[in-house]
């Protein structure tokens, strides 16, 4: 099995007004497996979200190094943290994340202009949210969407322009649980479609069935995997 | 709830001072129109008594009342007792204190006789022996001894003289005059000696009013002796007299007493008019009158410009606190589903604005203080010179102005309250996902209303421009309604511009959809798609540009045309007339007054048309009295760069015959002299006048002399007033003696044609021969019409002719009559004046174009609208600056979720500053552009009504809208500091940003 993102030893710090540092990660050493789900598991303050803004190049770990398809990610400037991000990543949001003022088609293409897509974008706006099964919603402004629509658009957004790895944190939190389970549903589809790699965070436990990978955190260090 | 408001404040200090920064601004610039009339009139009153002073050489603050008693009339003794009460009861009742009485009675002149000490032959007199109150404590002696205060044993009565009386009546000490006529209580005549010699003790004592000198037929006595013997006013013996002086304190003329001070001094003047023998005057009630007549057209014209400001300052605290409320709207709607009524609500940002507005007023009575001061320096538009400071000062009606701009400021900051107050969390939810609405006035149209207002304004005030001009010529100010439709234009215009600025923008957007880089495409959508949002601050922009441009225009064509107007009559920067002989006595000249008979007999009537043809001969005069002094001493002055020889007379006539071409024209002429007489004549009657005076009709032209090439460099002139450069005209008179270039209207009042002779009659009386060369609407110093008023007011406009010819064809004609040498002068005139002093040149007339251009400017109208319109300036431009920064820092803190957003979809840093640099621009950009061309058509459309206020009243030159490029240049310059400080500010604010916080962030 391939392993996209190797963790090796990644502690996050973050200093606190009282003196100590607060360490969110301890020690984590991980792999991602390519072309999986893998589920990060454990209650809110945990470190899951740390760990993904990490892994997701969003963060900078204070110790250790992440290896991000053969990048190491620690040694990336700020404008090729960028790049990789909007390119090779795509980001689903615990909260409602659209932009407010493009509609559902817009903000799905706005993700394919960042990355500089080649092909035929309007096919593939419309292909994504064809997945998502949002076709007859396209032209509608975020606020007109429901909580579910909204959060099927920014998987279609994160996806649009053909990334190797979505994160997606507490994806369905704020979701009802049929409507969670039908965002997970397409997550799995499109790792059997087009063999993305798929990194989740969650605390319903009902999910981790699907997961192929599962670790759980706990007050920053993994305390199992499956 | 005084806890949780001051908390909330402290949260938010940065916009709270924003907020309160307006406030002050507000208070500051309504409060400095009463500080700064109330001292400005300080200022002028000042000038004016000073400046009588040295015009009168007499005290502006005197009162006088003379009174004269007749022996054995009782009442005119009365009259004199009552002058004196009313005298002392108005001291009381003019609020100003009374720095010198002066009470002096005398006999008036009575004859004496003297034994002359050095023969036996009896001299006689006319003499008046008087007293002077006080007089010891303002005198000495220059020879001799005071007064006694009683009768001497010889029964003569001390006196003294002034040294000018004394040698005026060939006196000398011990004299002892002898009145026969001027009997004492006792019988015996009155004989007084004269033992000293008087003069003032200071040179400056106000108790002086006429001074020592002026004592030549008067000789002083004891005031003793006078009252004892002689002062009975219930049973008056003697011819006396009672000058009494009351020196009231000018310098304590106030804004505020002036209205008190007039009522208190016209009382005693309609009481005095009434009494016979008695002459009431108080030197300074014309001043005064005067004086407010101004100050109040001073008033009336700062009051609206500087609405326009105080709209914009309010507008500016309006958006400021509905961008706090926007901030504060999810509090707002929390605390309301928490249960708090919308009272409480209110009440909570009522003491909120209340303590902004209080401090505002704390703070902004300072600020106009120096405001003032600014106002007060102000020389030109955002230019200023070093003058005597206001002395500035808190009265009522600075306080009220100032709790108006209070009262108006709550205003401001509550409404939108109200608004808001309204909103539960669930109303605010669902009006956070609202789709753009239009705006109300954009719905009902108000903008092109307004539009429509203004310009039927505009329509309106321009038809009936010469009525203005007439109005304001006689004193009124101009109608604040014009200013108004102004400020309707601009706001209308602005308003419409938002019409505008998003179809403009789209089609940029729609042109370049797929192309735009994703940064710039963000800032599209979002200027375009939250519409609303922006609105108020390109508004705010579109209207404080333009009301910056139009305020600059408008100061800077005001005092163009001024100086313009100046340097055109005036002709040049000096011209000065030497005076060319001793002897000369001007007298000569001056015209006798015209008698105005309602109802003229035929002989008036005859003499008076006669006038018309050149009849009756007026005097000339000859060269030969003259003798020329050397012109070319001026050229070697510092910073004279060229001089000019210009021979100007108005007693030059041209005799024109009338025939069928300008018949009518010139019988007009008979018929208005014939009616400002009272007569009305028919056209028969008229052609039998004109042909018994030889058909021909005698018009009294300006004569004017020059040697083209001196002229053509020395004096002053606007390119464009004439049809070809100036130059053309000068070079066409040039190339033949006898050429002439006449005003217009000898072709259009007097029927000339280009080409035709003109015979004209010089001051000596010499008939000279010429050649139309061309005529001209405009020449250095001429004007086409001059406008006189009448003393009961009524003005009257009579046109004005001019020849201009070759000075060596007049030299020819006349001798070498007294010409004026013009100079051009580069810097400073101060030389000329050290020239002149050094060499003692005496000097019929002396103008220097500069020093009028500063009397311009130190009048308080023009200096006050200099000075607001600058103030107005720098304040418009500090509202952009804090306007535009506040509405950015609350925009990118509002939307730190979606920078988040942006940041994690792999946008780079770079690109969401490009995104924000867009936004700035879609917003800025056109709104600046708008801006200007509002600004610039407000002017460009209201600047020629406007100008009549300031105008004088003479219209010399065709009104020209000022360019006022370098100041939309300054004013760019401060815009693109400011976005680039914003731009900073941003990028600072938006590096703090962490991607991961803000995402935190959003999910709250």
């Amino acid at each position: 099995m391939n392993n996209i993102i190797e963790v090796k030893d990644v502690s996050r710090c973050f200093p606190v007004p009282d003196g100590d540092d607060f360490y969110a990660l301890k020690h984590i050493n991980m792999e991602i497996p390519q072309g999986k789900l893998t589920i990060f598991r454990g209650r809110s303050g945990s470190g899951k979200t740390t760990l993904m803004n990490i892994i997701g190049a969003l963060d900078q770990p204070t110790e250790g190094s992440v290896v991000f398809d053969g990048e190491e990610l620690t040694k990336l400037d700020e404008e090729q943290a960028s790049r990789l991000r909007r390119t090779k990543i795509g980001f689903v949001f615990q909260s409602v994340a659209l932009i407010p003022m493009m509609t559902a088609y817009e903000n799905v293409e706005y993700s394919l202009r960042l990355a500089d897509y080649e092909g035929d974008r309007k096919a593939r706006v419309e292909e994504c949210l064809k997945m998502v099964g949002l076709a007859d919603r396209m032209q509608h402004m975020p606020e007109e969407l429901s909580g579910g629509e909204q959060q099927r658009v920014a998987i279609a957004r994160a996806i649009a322009h053909k990334p190797g790895v979505i994160f997606a944190d507490e994806p369905t939190a704020e979701l009802d649980s049929s409507t969670g389970l039908q965002v997970v549903k397409i997550f799995k589809d499109l790792i059997g479609q087009d063999g993305i790699t798929i990194v989740m965070t969650t605390h319903d436990v009902g999910l981790m069935d699907f997961g192929d990978k599962v670790y759980e955190l706990e007050d920053g260090e993994i305390i199992s995997e499956r | 709830m005084f806890d949780f408001v001051i908390q909330k404040m402290l949260n938010r200090k940065w916009i709270v001072l924003c907020l309160l920064i307006g406030n002050v601004l507000l208070v500051g610039i309504a409060c400095c129109n009463p500080m700064y009339t109330n001292a400005i009139q300080q200022r002028t009153i000042r000038r004016t008594m000073s400046q009588y002073v040295v015009d009168e050489n007499t005290y502006p603050g005197t009162v006088i009342l003379d009174a004269q008693m007749e022996s054995g009339d009782e009442t005119s003794g009365a009259h004199m007792q009552d002058a004196l009460d009313q005298m002392k009861q108005m001291q009381q009742d003019v609020p100003l204190d009374v720095r010198q009485e002066v009470y002096h009675y005398y006999l008036t002149k009575n004859k004496c006789t003297t034994a002359n000490k050095y023969g036996d032959s009896q001299a006689e007199k006319e003499l008046a022996v008087g007293f002077l109150e006080d007089l010891p404590n303002h005198m000495s002696l220059v020879t001799g001894e005071m007064y006694k205060d009683s009768i001497n044993a010889d029964g003569t009565i001390d006196a003294i003289i002034s040294q000018k009386g004394l040698v005026k009546q060939k006196m000398l000490l011990g004299e002892v005059l002898t009145f026969d006529t001027v009997k004492l209580p006792d019988g015996r005549p009155l004989k007084v000696k004269i033992t000293g010699v008087f003069e003032n003790s200071s040179a400056d004592d106000l108790y002086w009013v006429n001074s020592p000198s002026t004592f030549t037929s008067e000789i002083l006595i004891s005031e003793t002796v006078f009252r004892e013997n002689f002062l009975d006013m219930e049973h008056p013996a003697y011819q006396i007299r009672g000058a009494f002086y009351t020196m009231f304190d000018t310098d304590q003329i106030r804004s505020g007493n002036i209205d008190r001070i007039l009522e208190a001094t016209r009382s005693y003047q309609n009481h005095f008019t009434q009494q016979s023998g008695v002459v009431f005057r108080a030197l300074y009630t014309s001043l005064l009158e005067e004086h407010q007549v101004k100050i109040h057209k001073v008033i009336s014209t700062l009051q609206v410009l500087q609405v326009p400001i105080l709209v914009l300052v309010a507008a500016f605290i309006f958006m400021v606190s509905r961008q706090i409320l926007e901030i504060e709207k999810n509090d707002i709607a929390i605390i309301k589903s928490r249960g708090a009524s919308k009272k409480q609500i209110l009440i909570s940002y009522l003491i909120q604005s209340s303590l902004l507005a209080g401090a505002g007023f704390v703070l902004g009575l300072p600020l106009a203080m120096i405001l003032c001061q600014v106002f007060g320096s102000a020389n030109a538009f955002l230019s200023f010179v070093q003058r005597q400071a206001l002395s500035l000062g808190l009265s009522w009606s600075v306080l009220l102005y100032g709790l108006a701009a209070v009262l108006l400021s709550i205003a401001a900051m509550v409404l939108p309250v109200f608004q808001y107050a309204k909103l539960t969390i669930v109303e605010h939810k669902r009006r956070k996902s609202g789709k753009y609405d239009k705006p109300w006035w954009q719905r009902f149209y108000v903008d092109f209303l307004l539009l429509l207002v203004s310009l039927y304004g505009l329509y309106s005030f321009s038809r009936q421009k010469d009525m203005l001009t007439q109005s304001v010529a006689q004193g009124a100010s101009l109608d604040p309604l014009l200013f108004f439709s102004s400020s309707l234009f601009i706001i209308g215009c602005g308003l419409i511009a938002l019409r505008v600025i998003p179809l403009i923008l789209h089609g940029i957007y729609w042109l370049g959809k797929k192309k735009w880089n994703p940064a710039i495409y963000a800032s599209f959508l979002r200027v375009l798609r939250t519409r609303t949002k922006q609105y108020f601050i390109m508004a705010f922009l579109i209207l404080t540009i333009a009301l910056g441009i139009f305020n600059a225009k408008a100061a800077r064509t005001i005092n163009q045309n001024e100086e313009d107007r100046i340097a055109y009559t005036n002709g040049a920067d000096v011209v000065l007339q030497e005076r060319w002989t001793e002897t000369l006595d001007s007298g000569a000249g001056e015209e006798a007054e015209e008698t105005e008979a309602p109802e003229a007999t035929d002989n008036e009537l005859q003499a008076a048309l006669a006038q018309l043809q050149g009849t009756n001969e007026e005097e000339t005069i000859s060269a030969d009295d003259y003798t020329e002094p050397d012109p070319a001493k001026y050229a070697g002055i510092e910073g004279v760069t060229n001089t000019a020889r210009v021979y100007v007379t108005d007693k030059a006539r041209v005799s024109v015959s009338i025939n069928e071409s300008n018949q009518e024209q010139l019988l007009n002429k008979y018929r208005e002299q014939a009616s400002s007489l009272g007569r009305e004549l028919s056209d028969e009657d008229l052609l039998r006048y004109a042909r018994q005076f030889g058909g021909t009709y005698s018009q009294p032209v300006t004569l004017m002399g020059i040697s083209t090439k001196e002229f053509g460099e020395t004096a002053w002139f606007k390119s464009g007033l004439l049809p070809v450069h100036w130059y053309n005209y000068l070079n066409a008179i040039s190339q033949n003696s006898s050429a002439l270039l006449v005003s217009s209207n000898f072709h259009n009042g007097l029927g000339y044609e280009l080409g035709d002779e003109i015979t004209y009659t010089t001051a000596t009386g010499e008939q000279v021969r010429g050649w139309i060369f061309g005529f001209v609407d405009y020449w250095p110093t001429y004007l086409s019409q001059v406008t006189t008023t009448d003393e009961d007011g009524t003005s009257r406009q009579t046109d004005q002719y001019i020849i201009v010819a070759n000075l060596s064809r007049l030299q020819a004609a006349d001798g070498v009559l007294p010409y004026q040498i013009w100079m051009k002068v580069d810097g400073s005139t101060q030389p000329v004046y050290d020239f002149i002093g050094e060499k003692q040149i005496k000097l019929e007339s002396f103008v220097d174009t500069n020093a009028d251009v500063i009397d311009m400017k130190n009048d308080p109208q023009i200096q006050g609208t200099n000075g607001i319109l600058t103030v107005g300036f720098v304040i418009v431009l500090i509202l952009c600056a804090v306007g535009f920064l506040i509405y950015w820092i609350i925009s990118i803190q509002s939307r730190t979720l979606q920078f988040g957003i942006f940041r994690a979809m792999g946008m780079s840093m770079k690109e969401i500053i490009v995104m924000l640099i867009g936004e700035q621009l879609f917003i800025t950009l056109p709104a600046l552009i708008m801006g200007v061309f509002i600004g610039l058509a407000a002017a460009n459309l209201y600047m020629p009504l406007i100008q009549i206020a300031y105008a004088a009243t003479d219209h010399a030159l065709p009104l020209s809208v000022a360019a006022a490029l370098g100041d939309i240049v300054k004013m760019f310059v401060v815009v693109v500091i400011l976005i680039g400080i914003c731009m900073a500010v941003l990028g600072w604010l938006i590096s703090k940003l962490k991607i991961t916080q803000a995402l935190k962030l959003g999910e709250d």
